[in-house]
């Protein structure tokens, strides 16, 4: 059994920080010492192992997830989950432009209760809806075309807080939260502003971590 | 890198500078991984954990202490993460055999990933808490003072634990047949 104080020697030296004062010590104990010969050299060759592990590299586009993920107010502001309510409009932007949101929630064929000016034209193009079905969030995404600007409609069950982003170009919009009492099917809409054209990426995450990621092409037709 | 240039840059991301804490992001963003990957040891589960860190790094700068290191403070989250992580799994990552490389290369970048997976495995025995001094010693290059600021502890106790998470792994190893050269 090492002695404490000449193990804490031994792992000083590993560690490069032996002040040169006790070196001279070290010395002696290794050159009289067997069993603290030996535990020096392997503590030596544990250390010669572990540098010899190379760093991983971090996964591609790491640093645009996350800055996906993160709220367009100021850092430090705390969770930004809403109130389970949902009545509340949470307007966040990444990127060059702030835009808009707008939030209709209603259960499958319940109230709408939200912005009036949400989804009132009659029958414009929508993209075919996408699935999403994860513990988290299910149901189905589409997007739809108006004159004045482009939705993501969301008729989703949103099982744990959730965090929705839509991106397209330099626009994105985001919704957080927990929709109503677990299981509840509900309707958002996400409104992205006229003009951007490209495809729509639709991002869920929960808890801080990547849950899904679904792509959508707008509509093509007339509004 | 510069604790100086942190400290401004964590005092533009307050004042809502997003480009700064992007900044903050490519710095940190390979050590945090490497972190959460060598306590977690799945890359899914680090990427996600990284992830959060930053997160929550971006929620919580207000209650950041300027007075100390930034990189201290998010390594912390990165641990306190992973932990939780490993915690919310509720299963004991199994020492797994052997596995084929993946493609071929020359022997010695075999011998490097085997090496690799064989202390990976080794570590992932260890209980979380000397894991990570050992992650913060090797794999994040952290002094003792800086290990000791990271974990909250009196540096003289993270020197005790480093040493038994050393003598620890070094018996892992021995288990696993990868016994000192």
């Amino acid at each position: 059994m090492i002695d404490e104080r000449i193990a804490e020697l031994i792992h000083a030296d590993i560690d490069g920080c032996l002040p040169e004062a006790r070196r001279a010590e070290l010395s002696r104990v290794l050159l009289a010492d067997p069993e603290a010969r030996a535990f020096h050299g392997d503590m030596q060759r544990l250390q010669e192992r572990l540098e010899a592990v190379a760093d991983e590299e971090v996964p591609p586009n790491f640093a645009d997830s996350v800055m996906a993920a993160i709220p367009a107010s100021a850092a430090g502001a705390g969770s930004h989950a809403p109130s389970r309510s949902l009545r509340r409009v949470l307007a966040l932007a990444a990127g060059v432009a702030v835009v808009a949101v707008a939030l209709r929630i209603g259960g499958l064929g319940g109230e709408i209760d939200g912005t009036a000016a949400v989804g009132t034209m009659a029958s414009p193009p929508a993209s075919a809806p996408v699935t999403i079905d994860r513990p988290e969030v299910s149901g189905s995404v589409q997007l739809r075309q108006t004159a004045e600007a482009l939705f993501v409609d969301l008729d989703v069950a949103l099982h744990e807080d959730v965090q929705i982003v839509a991106v397209q170009a330099n626009s994105s919009v985001s919704f957080s939260g927990r929709a109503g009492a677990a299981r509840d099917r509900q309707r958002l809409t996400l409104e992205l502003p006229a003009g951007a054209s490209g495809p729509v990426s639709v991002r869920f995450a929960s808890h801080g971590r990547s849950i899904g990621d679904v792509q959508l092409e707008p509509p093509v037709g007339r509004h | 890198m510069s604790e100086d240039d942190d400290a401004e840059l964590v005092r533009r991301c307050v004042r809502g500078d997003r480009r700064a804490f992007e900044r903050l992001v490519l710095r940190y963003q390979k050590p945090v991984y490497n972190a959460a990957l060598r306590m977690l040891r799945h890359p899914e589960d680090a990427r996600d954990v990284a992830q959060t860190v930053f997160l929550k790094a971006y929620e919580h700068l207000a209650d950041y202490d300027p007075t100390h290191r930034f990189y201290s403070w998010i390594y912390r989250i990165a641990l306190n993460e992973s932990i939780n992580q490993l915690n919310g799994r509720k299963r004991v990552a199994p020492v797994p055999e052997d596995e084929p490389s993946d493609g071929p290369g020359p022997e010695q970048v075999l011998d490097a990933q085997l090496s690799g997976r064989r202390i990976q495995a080794a570590l992932m025995t260890l209980k979380d808490e000397y894991r990570a001094v050992i992650v913060l010693r090797h794999f994040v290059d952290c002094s003792y003072e800086e290990m000791a600021e990271v974990l909250q502890l009196p540096e003289k106790t993270v020197k005790s634990r480093l040493f038994s998470a050393r003598q620890l792994l070094r018996h892992a190893l021995q288990q696993t047949g990868m016994t000192p050269p």
